[in-house]
């Protein structure tokens, strides 16, 4: 073939290739409807359960009429905005919807059936079909689940609807009839008063969860309100630590006594013998995570006047993580009681949690020995601990190591762990969510990309570190420039508008089974209502080191 | 050197050059030396081989040659590096590893056709440097 019949060729596929992409584009894209061709679905929901549905046609919408004052249903609007294709086939349905804004309505055989944005989000099938990395990062719309609420509307079995329904995807907007939507919060409208609130309804959400011994409820289904299996002790140790700052910060016992009974419930029951050590253990394998969290817990509860006697197990706790801590400063996760050894393995999180936790000790203590630790712990990090070909361009989670420099910097100043941190903060601000830049209400949050629904914890977190690095600038203006401190100041409040406009104030309450428990809750994403301690306890630290620095 | 192949090989040179210098000077979100000169030599040998290949310059093959050699071994070294990094990211840090490794080898193989093919292709287009011709030793006359 002679060259320039390989370049007719390729101008010739080049041509195909943009005419169908634009053909592809016009097909599946959304077509905005008009006022006058927009239907209504409206719903009636009694404590998460749907107990009417109609369908109001185009242009024949009346007044709204919402339920008598103290009803506990609540009547939503679910306005058709926008319609286009849509496939039933499981390998391209998954992708089809955005999460939290698309339905869909099927016809089949003369019935129409609809499932709203409302009904993907009450059965959470909303990012359920496959998951990314880790078990908690899930995507794509659960098409099984879909299937199975259409069978239940129409009254046929899947398969039929799969091949012989015409289904169209649908553009939702909500109305919760007789509510007015609150103001969006943004970076620029953020006040204490309006963060504080936000804190006081966080500690109250997890306060009212904390048994009579002093066990959270862990993971806890908005819709359902039920406890989900499972538990983490390094989750339970830092979420006190968040109580124990919620505690001091607000003016409420119910909180204070949520705090302490918790606290209590790790160190009378959790802090068990590691050899000549005291640790937090629930079983044979002792993590270092747990004890460097309930550390920082106990130093907390010391620190604000909640209970001076948690002075004697920080004192215990801290001399095991020095134990734990190898001579080139990073430290063995694991203890193992049987052998009574360390085991020389390591997790995410642990080393800075380790760091923060000794650095914190040592205010108490005054030991020397934390302090070093705690120094030796950062120097590895920032070292060692994370030196290869393109380091600089990737990063770990660093949000405990910027929390450590910080605790550090007016007793060990370490600028090149400083210099690490911001370095890992620029690499973040790349991450985050500018306006228009995903179809979310994501501006703030962090996310690789537009297609995945942001979640609310990584915003908590470099939030958390945001502003453990601004507090070092602002006490010590030389250790950076201003244009940094300005861009870390931007990035924490826009964490904290997206944290707060995620929060569950009263976020879909009429999709929850019992609504005024979740009140306060921080679910995993829009679409994710599920709420773990810990969504909560980084997002209500970070509101906290806001509060702390804008005094 | 036929016309049509020196003006596409000096503004594909120079399609690389702006590039690499938009990949690393906007793409990277912070500043290492290591990285940024390998840019700029990379950079600024593709630069000056395009223009020169373009405007068809007597030095055109000096400097085309020069670039391919240059680039192929920075290029040949990064590859390397991001490569062997993958593999100790994968070994040694866990599922953030996985992460890291995954990322490192997608943009080593994103870099393998202009840092490494492209020289390749280069030098293997423009050829050795031709030997001097071999002069006879004039006989002294007596």
């Amino acid at each position: 073939m002679s060259l320039r019949a390989l370049a007719r060729l390729l101008l010739g596929y080049g041509l195909v290739l943009l005419v169908a992409c634009i053909g592809i584009h016009g097909w599946v894209s959304l077509r905005a409807l008009p006022v006058s061709e927009q239907r209504v679905v409206e719903s009636r929901w009694d404590r998460g359960t749907r107990v009417q549905r109609r369908v109001v046609e185009a242009g024949k919408r009346g007044a709204p009429r919402a339920e008598a004052p103290g009803s506990s249903v609540t009547a939503v609007e679910e306005v058709v905005v926008a319609e286009g294709p849509l496939s039933l086939s499981p390998l391209t349905f998954p992708f089809a919807l955005v999460p939290g804004r698309d339905g869909l309505v099927v016809e089949i055989d003369g019935k129409t059936a609809w499932v709203t944005a409302d009904d993907l989000l009450a059965s959470q099938a909303y990012d359920h079909a496959s998951t990314f990395l880790d078990p908690s990062l899930g995507f794509g719309t659960h098409q099984p689940t879909v299937m199975q609420k259409l069978s239940g509307e129409l009254g046929m079995a899947p398969a039929v609807i799969q091949a012989r329904g015409r289904a169209r995807r649908v553009r939702f907007e909500r109305h919760v009839v007789g509510e007015t939507p609150a103001p969006r919060i943004t970076a620029a409208t953020l006040d204490r008063a309006l963060v504080t609130d936000a804190v006081h309804e966080a500690a109250s959400f997890i306060a009212r969860g904390v048994d009579g011994d002093g066990r959270y409820r862990y993971i806890v289904d908005a819709v359902t309100n039920q406890t989900i299996g499972g538990y983490n002790w390094p989750r339970h140790a830092g979420t006190t630590y968040f109580l124990a700052q919620a505690a001091a910060l607000v003016d409420d016992t119910a909180i204070r006594a949520a705090c302490l009974r918790a606290a209590a419930r790790l160190r009378d029951e959790m802090i068990k013998d590691c050899g000549e050590h005291r640790c937090v253990a629930d079983g044979p394998d002792a993590d270092v995570g747990s004890s460097a969290l309930a550390l920082v817990a106990f130093v907390e509860i010391v620190r604000t006047n909640l209970d001076g006697s948690y002075r004697v197990a920080a004192g215990q706790l801290a001399d095991f993580l020095r134990s734990q801590q190898r001579p080139d400063g990073e430290l063995m996760h694991l203890y193992d009681r049987t052998a009574r050894k360390p085991v020389d393995v390591q997790f995410l999180y642990y080393t800075g949690e380790a760091s923060l936790a000794l650095a914190r000790a040592h205010r108490i203590s005054n030991d020397d020995r934390d302090r070093v630790a705690a120094s030796r712990a950062l120097a590895h990090l920032e070292g060692r601990g994370w030196s290869f070909f393109g380091s600089r361009y990737y990063f770990s989670e660093e949000h405990w190591t910027c929390q450590a420099v910080a605790d550090l910097w007016d007793r060990a100043p370490d600028r090149e762990a400083l210099a690490f941190c911001l370095r890992w903060h620029e690499y973040q601000r790349r991450l985050q969510h500018g306006p228009g830049d995903s179809p979310f209400d994501a501006e703030g949050a962090f996310s690789f990309g537009p297609f995945i629904t942001p979640r609310t914890t990584p915003a908590s977190s470099r939030g958390e570190a945001a502003g453990a690095a601004l507090d070092v600038l602002r006490r010590d203006p030389g250790a950076g420039t201003a244009e940094t401190a300005a861009l870390l100041d931007d990035e924490l409040r826009r964490a904290i508008a997206f944290v707060l406009r995620a929060q569950l104030r009263p976020g879909p309450r009429h999709l929850f089974a019992g609504a005024d428990d979740m009140r306060g809750g921080m679910p995993g994403s829009a679409v994710d209502l599920q709420l773990r301690i810990d969504y909560v306890q980084h997002a209500g630290s970070m509101m906290i080191r806001w509060l702390e620095g804008a005094r | 050197m036929k016309k049509g192949a020196r003006i596409g090989f000096g503004a594909l040179n120079l399609a690389v050059a702006a590039l690499v210098a938009w990949g690393v000077f906007t793409g990277l979100p912070t500043r290492w030396w290591v990285v940024d000169d390998g840019a700029v030599v990379v950079c600024a040998l593709l630069a000056a081989s395009g223009i020169m290949l373009l405007v068809d310059h007597r030095l055109k093959e000096v400097v085309t040659r020069a670039a391919g050699f240059v680039v192929l071994a920075l290029g040949l070294a990064v590859f390397a590096a991001l490569a062997l990094t993958a593999s100790w990211l994968y070994g040694v840090y866990g599922p953030v590893g996985k992460g890291g490794a995954a990322l490192f080898a997608l943009v080593a193989l994103l870099l393998f056709p202009y840092v490494v093919v492209l020289p390749v292709v280069l030098l293997a287009w423009v050829g050795p440097r031709a030997r001097r011709p071999r002069v006879a030793p004039r006989l002294e006359s007596s």
